[in-house]
């Protein structure tokens, strides 16, 4: 058996992860190894000092707000998207009726360039930042696994 | 919650009942939480990036598989968003890599009414917690998610995108470094 192998066993011998008849074997090879039987008490050592620390809870009123927390940032996305579809569709339209029928539409076109301008330096204000982000993050491709 | 339970509560989230999806955040918001703590070390940061999981959750329920736990993708989300969020904020200088741990993250689980050993065991816990925290990125996910969480090392493995048998290896490398650095206190 390589180190590495030993090492792996010993790992799944002490996490639980062995079926019984591979535990009951490597049960044997502790009983014979000074070695394995040190490092298997200095784990559990360090287990036990683990398993008496739990993650400090929250106070209770955090833990009450959170699902409407959570619920109105999803609402939130959600209008986003929505809010944002809406306007494309609507500038395309107004578009399509300014180059239609440039005369009549002089104030609806005014304001879809002023509502796309708008738009356009948002999308860029983000796109530049989404850049910066990106550029140092090694990990956005995980992110949506 | 059982695996067939859970796998119930999924179904039901995947057809977008929002009730379903309510009792889903319920059930992991705690966990959620202080997985996203352990990296980010900040209150409001780990509220704000285990609800923005869950919204990815919400928004990526219809892609995750049948039958797979539910814990190790919830896990990975927020292992990437958190992570993001690290460099993002060193990026804009917003923090200091050698950020002071925050020692009130653990309570200690002791039903012993004497203070001297109470004292004892809260500075070794600290110790402890500190040392855990000084391990190299790859060391300290695997620590914390074996011994804090629980988790199996198929659920390591998949939590983190790592073959089971490096799950092990780091496992056994973390402890022995933490055996060397804890040798006072253990």
């Amino acid at each position: 058996m390589t180190f590495e192998e030993h090492e792996k066993k010993l790992m799944r011998y002490f996490d639980n992860e062995m079926d019984t008849g591979e535990r009951e074997e490597f049960k044997k090879h502790i009983e014979t190894c000074d070695s394995c039987r040190a490092l298997l008490q200095d784990m559990s050592s360090l287990k036990e000092v683990t398993d008496s620390m739990k993650v400090a809870d929250l106070p209770e009123v955090v833990w009450e707000k959170y699902w409407n927390s959570f619920y109105n940032r999803l609402e939130r996305s959600v209008a986003w998207f929505l809010f944002i579809v809406g306007a494309l569709i609507l500038n395309g339209y107004w578009i399509y009726r300014v180059i239609i029928d440039p005369g009549t539409y002089t104030v609806v076109g005014l304001g879809v360039v002023f509502t796309l301008v708008g738009f356009a330096i948002l999308f860029l204000s983000v796109l530049r930042e989404k850049i910066t982000v990106n550029k140092a993050d090694r990990y956005i491709s995980e992110v949506d696994r | 919650m059982c695996g067939q339970a859970e796998n119930v509560l999924l179904e039901q989230c995947r057809a977008h009942n929002m009730g379903a999806y309510r009792a889903l955040v319920e059930r992991y918001k705690r966990q959620a939480y202080g997985f996203a703590f352990s990296y980010l070390r900040n209150t409001e940061d780990a509220l704000n990036v285990s609800q923005d999981a869950f919204i990815k959750v919400w928004k990526a329920i219809d892609t995750f598989e049948k039958g797979r736990s539910f814990r190790p993708w919830l896990f990975s989300i927020i292992k990437n968003l958190s992570l993001n969020l690290i460099e993002k904020k060193r990026s804009l200088r917003e923090i200091s890599i050698d950020k002071a741990m925050d020692e009130s993250f653990f309570d200690l689980v002791d039903d012993s009414s004497n203070p001297h050993e109470l004292l004892e065991k809260s500075e070794t816990r600290r110790m402890v917690w500190k040392a855990i925290m000084e391990l190299k990125d790859e060391f300290r996910e695997v620590i914390i998610l074996k011994h804090f969480h629980d988790l199996s090392y198929r659920e390591i493995a998949e939590t983190v995108g790592i073959p089971e048998g490096t799950v092990m290896s780091r496992l056994y490398h973390a402890r022995l470094l933490l055996k060397e650095s804890l040798e006072a206190v253990l």
